[in-house]
């Protein structure tokens, strides 16, 4: 189904494709989805749960913050490339869906990535001194550029792109010298693959 | 009989048979103000042509007179916005400001027309992003032209070493974010302390902190320092 709206473009994409790709009758479909939209928030659905544990995981391998959110940053750029058709779905041909819904799950991804953010400030002695928007505007960030060069068609190097992401992702919360640390921070070892 | 003076003798301006040309703008003005109302409460996805110009109230024909479909509408609509916005920023920097007090006076001017008119802010940053490729270039050149003015920042801050050269664009797109959420949620009471947050993060990293929290509280100290007072949320 992700290849097909990949491929066709959300509008573009018929049940009828998706029903030949995946080698099922169209009976066997209609028994499991309302249709297309329905179709796409159950996928959809999946994907996220699939991302969440593999970048939550991630995060969860370290100890401590900022080195736990760059684990979860690879993890998530990693993910992104060995399911490019998933990371263009999920990002850009959602948003060209008409039912609301997945739009909503799009955000509430974001806000669970946020959240990951959010955990520096823990780590901040005087957090009042910390915009209440710094983990908002740091996963915009990387969720509007990351949009907006797929959907031009542009080459994004994922892995490139982690330091830099990382250092607006610090920079509120521990301040300059510790951010600008973020740019040269060796990349962990990748995880094993599953 | 005397006769009447000569400029009342004239026909009143507004009876003037109006031209076509002026018939065909009025009524393309019609039609935009219309769309951008139901591209905003309907979502630019499941809108039709057939609820533009119902709430337009015209026929068909006109609607396609002025636009090739509704992808088109949406972008001339997304067009006139940001052009209207990009004269009220311009008007409220005047020639000659330093440039942090220009960004946060600039900043100001963005966040009152969001609050002032979410239907339009509503179509500008969120309707925007669902109305296909064409519509996400304008949306991307339009932020390509607010990278470009945060740029100018970074020649003229003071701190050392400059923030990483993706600093600008990864700003940009982290406040249309935040306004993205602050539209999505309704949640636009507090724009006072949204403006210092995002004064804050732009000027940090290229002036150092206190000088960005000076600049702030010498923008915030002078008249063009005034958001709408909070509206109770009914």
């Amino acid at each position: 189904m992700v290849d097909v709206v990949v491929e066709r473009g959300y509008e573009a994409a018929t049940v009828e494709e998706i029903v030949e790709r995946a080698g099922v009758t169209r009976a066997e479909f209609d028994r499991r989805f309302a249709g297309k939209e329905d179709c796409v928030l159950k996928a959809y659905e999946a994907f996220i749960g699939h991302f969440e544990y593999t970048v939550g995981s991630a995060y969860d391998s370290q100890p401590a913050w900022p080195a736990n959110l760059r684990a979860a940053a690879y993890a998530c750029a990693e993910w992104m490339i060995e399911h490019p058709n998933l990371m263009r779905f999920g990002a850009v041909e959602v948003l060209f869906a008409e039912s609301e819904m997945v739009r909503v799950r799009r955000d509430e991804v974001a806000r669970f990535c946020a959240n990951l953010i959010a955990a520096g400030r823990e780590e901040v002695r005087d957090s009042t001194a910390v915009p209440d928007s710094a983990d908002l505007m740091a996963t915009g960030s990387i969720l509007q550029l990351l949009t907006h060069r797929l959907e031009q068609g542009g080459e994004v190097d994922l892995v490139a792109m982690v330091p830099h992401m990382m250092y607006v992702a610090v920079r509120p919360y521990l301040g300059e010298e510790i951010a600008r640390e973020e740019l040269t921070a060796p990349r962990p070892t990748p995880r094993a693959q599953s | 009989m005397a006769r009447l003076p000569a400029h009342l003798s004239k026909a009143p301006v507004g009876r003037e048979r109006m031209s076509k040309q002026e018939l065909g703008a009025l009524q393309r003005e019609k039609i935009l103000a219309a769309a951008i109302q139901v591209f905003a409460k309907r979502g630019y996805q499941p809108t039709t042509v057939e609820n533009i110009v119902n709430a337009a109230g015209i026929g068909v024909g006109g609607f396609y007179a002025h636009f090739d479909g509704k992808d088109d509408c949406l972008l001339q609509a997304y067009a006139q916005i940001v052009a209207e916005a990009r004269e009220r920023i311009a008007a409220a920097v005047p020639v000659g400001m330093s440039w942090p007090q220009g960004l946060c006076a600039a900043l100001a001017v963005l966040l009152r027309l969001i609050a002032a008119e979410p239907t339009k802010a509503r179509v500008a940053l969120v309707e925007v992003q669902t109305g296909g490729k064409a519509a996400m270039r304008c949306f991307g050149e339009t932020q390509e032209e607010a990278i470009a003015l945060l740029t100018e920042g970074r020649t003229l801050g003071a701190a050392d070493p400059k923030p990483p050269e993706t600093f600008e664009g990864a700003t940009v797109s982290g406040l249309v974010w935040l306004l993205q959420q602050r539209i999505n949620r309704g949640e636009l009471e507090d724009l006072e302390k949204l403006h210092e947050e995002m004064a804050e993060m732009i000027l940090n990293p290229y002036f150092g902190s206190k000088r960005a929290k000076a600049e702030i509280e010498t923008f915030q100290a002078g008249a063009a320092f005034e958001f709408p007072a909070t509206q109770p949320s009914v």
